[in-house]
């Protein structure tokens, strides 16, 4: 079994140098796709995530696990996106930042030929970005409605609500894509 | 209340199973192969002020020493350079006088009867005892008596039933209103002077003249009064109305 990240920081925090890596290699992905499905450049994402692991290593030693460090981190990247973007930092299209994820064919392309991934790429590519920013944290990233009402400081019933709505809604946009499919 | 957001058992499951293809479909995220070598490069020149104030303990101490230091130089500067009143060591012992002047002519004491005791007696004999000074002072002993017997037992009121006109002109035309007056204003305003010459001779005409009026009372009472406190006599007993409650002297009704 593999040690929770919070679990991993503490380690950290008491002097294992080990424990650091160990937590680059979990989270490190998972922050950058963020990223990347924000719409920002691979380098430019990379750069974003060692940023967020500069600011979690400056607060370490005064670090307490009292909630999930994952959805820490995430608040770290939404808050250093928002100020990448207030910087004017490139920022790409969600089709072109979806491309850049997968060097197969176009989305566009391959929805016409059935392909069930790419249809839910290119339906949670459409949502707009509040949208697709709150699935992002509540489905991709499987955050608890408590932490996602945190990130983005609205009530938990609410997130509850949207995310259901967000859903149906990328459930429709599958339907309108392609053929239809029994998903139960 | 959005806390109680509920949704349809099976929908709920149908859209478990979609987020769960969702997070499917999404490629694998792979780091570059330098990025830990870039992060750890970036912790390593990452050394903020800030950091280093969170993190070490010793830089905080160190930089409020700083900012101390920095903050009283200049209170320091201001003080030394204050311009300071010279003071003047305090003088500690006392001057002698440079002359002292002795009388050197030699003159000769009075002499004295050293036997000689001075007694009372000899300071009553230098009080010139006369009748008219004893007169005086049983006049002002009645006169004072009457005061305090008039504050203790008349009303500013009451006092204005007996006192009414002007006083006189004259003592020589004073009537018996008017000498009542004269009287009840001396015993109000405790008036314990010696009482003028012409009001005491008009006052001795008055009561050596017969009762012009065997029932006015005022006219009584002014004599009773008068004559109490000229001669101190006390009126005659009878039917007998005091001046006021408690009148040192008598007034024959």
């Amino acid at each position: 079994m593999s040690p929770s990240p919070d679990d991993l920081l503490t380690r950290f925090a008491a002097g294992d140098p080990a424990a650091f890596d160990e937590l680059v290699a979990s989270l490190g992905p998972r922050l950058k796709g963020y990223f990347l499905r924000q719409g920002a450049q691979s380098s430019t994402a990379e750069d974003l995530v060692q940023n967020v692991f500069v600011r979690l290593l400056q607060n370490a030693t005064r670090y307490q696990a009292s909630g999930r460090l994952d959805a820490f981190c995430l608040r770290i990247a939404r808050n250093l996106w928002i100020d990448h973007r207030r910087r004017g930092g490139r920022v790409f299209s969600s089709e072109e930042a979806f491309d850049r994820e997968d060097p197969r064919p176009g989305p566009v392309q391959q929805a016409d030929s059935g392909d069930r991934t790419l249809q839910l790429r290119l339906a949670l590519r459409e949502l707009d970005p509040d949208t697709r920013e709150l699935l992002e944290l509540a489905v991709l990233q499987q955050l608890p409605y408590r932490e996602v009402s945190v990130i983005l400081e609205i009530p938990v019933g609410t997130v509850k609500s949207r995310v259901y709505y967000s859903l149906r809604k990328l459930r429709d946009q599958l339907h309108n894509l392609g053929p239809q499919e029994d998903l139960s | 209340m959005s806390n109680q957001f509920q949704i349809p058992e099976e929908e709920q499951h149908e859209l478990d199973l979609l987020g769960a293809e969702l997070r499917d479909a999404m490629p694998e995220i792979s780091m570059s192969a330098d990025f830990h070598e870039r992060l750890a490069a970036q912790m390593h020149n990452n050394w903020t002020l800030r950091s280093a104030f969170q993190n070490n303990r010793l830089i905080r101490v160190a930089a409020g020493l700083l900012v101390m230091t920095l903050a009283a130089t200049p209170v320091a500067a201001w003080v030394g350079l204050w311009p300071q009143q010279k003071k003047t060591p305090p003088l500690i012992g006392f001057e002698l006088p440079t002359e002292i002047d002795v009388d050197q002519s030699g003159g000769t004491l009075g002499e004295s009867d050293g036997n000689q005791v001075i007694g009372p007696n000899d300071e009553f004999e230098a009080f010139e005892w006369s009748e008219e000074r004893s007169l005086a002072v049983e006049r002002s002993n009645r006169m004072a008596s009457a005061v305090a017997s008039f504050e203790a037992n008349v009303q500013a009121d009451e006092y204005h039933n007996f006192h009414s006109g002007d006083q006189p002109r004259s003592w020589v035309d004073a009537d018996a209103q008017g000498l009542w007056n004269e009287f009840g204003r001396r015993c109000q305003s405790a008036n314990l002077a010696a009482l003028p010459s012409a009001l005491v001779q008009r006052c001795e005409d008055f009561l050596q003249a017969p009762l012009t009026d065997p029932v006015d009372h005022t006219e009584i009472a002014a004599r009773a009064a008068w004559a109490w406190l000229l001669h101190g006599e006390q009126a005659a007993a009878g039917t007998v109305k005091l001046a006021w409650p408690a009148a040192p002297f008598v007034v024959q009704g």
